[in-house]
């Protein structure tokens, strides 16, 4: 073999090139093809519940003909009849492996969605995608998006998780909350306001695989800052007046400007969450749970009432005190919130689990779980304020 | 009968190194997060360093049974029991290995049909491995050696991708730890032990590596850096997913590329599937390299051309026979069973053998 290293001769090296193209054009031949024009690739899917069926709702970009996307509807028992009964509405044959968005209709939601978590998403062919629910019925917001690009959705939701402070969530999550124990479901919540625009609306909170609560874009943003790394978002933040107006006297000159009715809350501004970290502990004393949820975040103020003049080390230090104080207090309602419905997205079912030696799902949302204690502790760093003071 | 080999056929000590941390590495890692997560869930990475701790005992027990004088299997088969128990014994690890080479084989082909390809015909794959396998096979075993590079190199890469469900863990997953018996624990390790299977083709290519018995220590250092791998490998998944939906994901590895988006690449998963062939090769060409190697070392002396296209046409018309997942499944399970009584049993057995009676070759002289 070795020894008998050859120099090729021209022809013959020529030849075999040749036959290893040949090969490669008719391997090639072998796999089943399709061409991208004759494919209808679904970027948006909604889920609804109808007379007791499934319903499948898809939107799919129209290359070939217009720019226009084609949405096709079919009903079926099963999500696997349901591929195909849309399948047979098409012309082109629908795939599903460049699905970005599933969205799950609010009767399907309350309804249970473990049938189609179950199917759709353990198909290999199913990329990662991001799911949501809606208010409305899923077909609506399908209509309602079938004029904007192909991927608004997806940008949409995206955007929204990565600055505007809503948590994020993807196959993964899901399967991880849906099989896994300790944890219940958190979906993001879309729904088209008065003026007919799409807009996220807070979270939808799941019980197994039943929508069981919904909570306000304000409580996903305090969601976000205990569970995730990425704490971008706006919280808006109300000072009390009596001691609002302790302060004011400092500012004597400036009251004749407040009596005047402005459009907007003068008390209320908003920080700009930029990063931070967040720990949740439990700790056991005498057979009482309590959760110590520490959140330090660093924070750009934006807009703070004119009464407070920062430069003052006293107001400072009120602004700071009271901010954390009233995001502490916002914390812990939500928490009771959560508690009071028996969900409990954030996992403390496994944190739990990880500090005892047994594990009982019922028995810990029957008996450990109601009784638990929230104490909340967050920490604010002022750190900028933009420019100009 | 000692195996004599030419000295260009002969490869370095160090690539002891090569061969056997790729003919470790193969189909298992993409799925073996379930079936060692049965009994001791989140304590099973333990069982990863148990199964590894315990390769490296076999190893050590390989290189014992092997010398100058009985430097393959064959000859320590032939000078234990005789020619004629001898070559049957060989003939049974032959059966032992091609099992083990057409298991990757057929499961491997399982992948591409329920990943990418739903509507391909097992036969298709399985002729276009088999011709590949083939060309692979009769380049002889320094071509074999040179392949088994690409089986270090790319599963190192898995390291790299491991970042992206990273960035999703959480370490509670794997806590309580040490919180299962030690019977749990044997179990999972008894799973986990399917994934070292491979370096007991020492026995075969030993001749075939300069100043060999110095390559023990390339050996060990091979091993122990498979376990690292399948430990850091397990202890991600084991915080990436939890227990309960860890049951549910038949191919926990493939599942976990899944999260990886890039710009330019949506579905990376498809790209990982086809890239771990050239980790696969190894797995397969080895085994049936040795099966060759053992035919024309027994009595029967066939030669290793003819073999080869004889045992390539059974795998790939057995691959035919297997049509439905269960059967693959099946499969499995029986060569992890075949394996651990080969590993824990044999090798052992056949060690102490020896031991027995070289002394009883001394007391008679």
């Amino acid at each position: 073999m070795m020894n008998s290293v050859k120099v090729y001769k021209q022809p013959k090296f020529i030849i075999s090139i040749i036959v290893t193209m040949v090969i490669c054009l008719i391997l090639s031949g072998c796999i089943p093809r399709s061409i991208i024009d004759e494919l209808g690739i679904t970027h948006t899917i909604g889920v609804d519940a109808e007379k007791g069926k499934i319903m499948a709702t898809v939107l799919y970009p129209n290359y070939t003909n217009s720019n226009k996307a084609s949405i096709i509807k079919a009903a079926a028992d099963n999500p696997a009849t349901l591929k195909t009964n849309l399948g047979q509405k098409s012309q082109n044959q629908i795939v599903i492996g460049q699905i970005r968005t599933f969205v799950f209709g609010v009767d399907y939601s309350k309804a249970g969605i473990s049938r189609v978590v179950e199917t759709i998403c353990k198909d290999a062919r199913m990329g990662n995608i991001t799911f949501v629910i809606s208010d409305s019925k899923a077909e609506d917001i399908l209509k309602g998006i079938k004029d904007a690009p192909p991927l608004f959705l997806s940008h949409l939701i995206e955007t929204s998780v990565q600055h505007e402070g809503i948590p994020e969530t993807n196959l993964h999550t899901l399967l991880a909350q849906y099989y896994g124990s300790g944890i219940d479901i958190y979906l993001p919540n879309i729904s088209f306001d008065n003026e007919k625009q799409l807009r996220m609306n807070g979270l939808g909170i799941f019980k197994g695989d039943k929508l069981t609560l919904n909570v306000s874009n304000k409580e996903a943003f305090l969601f976000k800052i205990m569970s995730e790394k990425n704490k971008r978002g706006y919280y808006d933040i109300t000072l009390p007046k009596k001691d609002n107006q302790k302060t004011n006297k400092n500012n004597e000159n400036q009251k004749g400007k407040q009596n005047e009715k402005k459009p907007g809350n003068e008390n209320n501004f908003a920080f700009n969450s930029l990063y931070g970290n967040h720990k949740i502990t439990l700790h056991k004393k005498d057979n009482e749970y309590t959760v110590n949820v520490n959140i330090k975040l660093n924070v750009e103020l934006k807009g703070i009432p004119e009464s407070i003049n920062i430069e003052k080390k006293e107001d400072f230090h009120y602004l700071q005190k009271s901010m954390e104080k009233i995001l502490a207090k916002d914390i812990e309602t939500f928490l009771i919130k959560l508690q009071k419905n028996e969900v409990d997205p954030l996992g403390f079912g496994i944190i739990y689990r990880s500090q005892s030696k047994e594990w009982n799902e019922k028995n810990f949302y029957k008996n450990v779980y109601p009784k638990m204690k929230f104490s909340v502790k967050t920490d604010l760093n002022l750190r900028q304020m933009g420019v100009g003071e | 009968m000692k195996s004599i080999v030419k000295e260009q056929f002969l490869v370095s000590t160090f690539f002891t190194f090569y061969l056997v941390h790729s003919s470790q590495i193969g189909i298992g890692i993409l799925s073996f997060q379930r079936e060692i997560s049965k009994d001791a869930e989140q304590d099973a990475w333990l069982s990863v360093i148990v199964a590894g701790l315990s390769i490296h005992i076999l190893i050590w027990l390989i290189y014992r049974t092997l010398d100058q004088k009985h430097n393959d299997l064959v000859a320590v088969h032939d000078f234990c029991f005789g020619q004629v128990i001898g070559n049957i014994l060989s003939i049974l690890v032959l059966v032992y290995f091609l099992l083990s080479a057409f298991t990757v084989f057929r499961t491997y082909i399982q992948i591409i049909q329920v990943w990418v390809f739903p509507t391909i015909k097992t036969w298709q794959l399985a002729l276009v491995l088999g011709v590949t396998i083939y060309y692979i096979v009769s380049g002889g075993f320094r071509i074999l050696t040179g392949f088994s590079v690409w089986g270090v190199i790319i599963p190192a890469f898995l390291l790299l991708l491991l970042y992206f469900p990273l960035q999703y863990m959480n370490p509670r997953l794997l806590m309580p730890v040490f919180n299962h018996s030690v019977k749990e624990i044997l179990l999972s390790t008894k799973a986990s032990i399917l994934l070292f299977v491979g370096f007991e083709w020492i026995f075969i290519y030993y001749p075939f590596i300069k100043d060999a018995e110095k390559g023990q220590k390339w050996a060990h250092l091979a091993n122990g850096i498979s376990t690292v791998l399948y430990l850091f490998v397990a202890v991600v998944t084991f915080m990436y997913i939890n227990q309960d939906t860890l049951q549910h994901a038949t191919w926990a590895t493939l599942f976990m590329t899944k999260i990886i988006q890039l710009p330019f690449i949506e579905r990376f998963e498809y790209i990982f599937i086809f890239t771990w062939i050239l980790v696969i090769i190894p797995t397969m060409c080895l085994p049936i390299w040795a099966c060759t190697r053992i035919l024309k070392r027994i009595s029967i002396n066939v030669k290793p051309k003819i073999s080869l296209v004889f045992f390539i046409l059974i795998m790939v018309v057995a691959a035919t026979f297997i049509e439905d997942f269960v059967e693959v499944d099946k499969l499995g399970k029986f060569i992890s069973k075949a394996g651990f009584y080969f590993l824990y049993f044999y090798i052992p057995f056949i060690f102490l053998f020896k031991q027995f009676r070289n002394q009883l070759t001394k007391m008679l002289s």
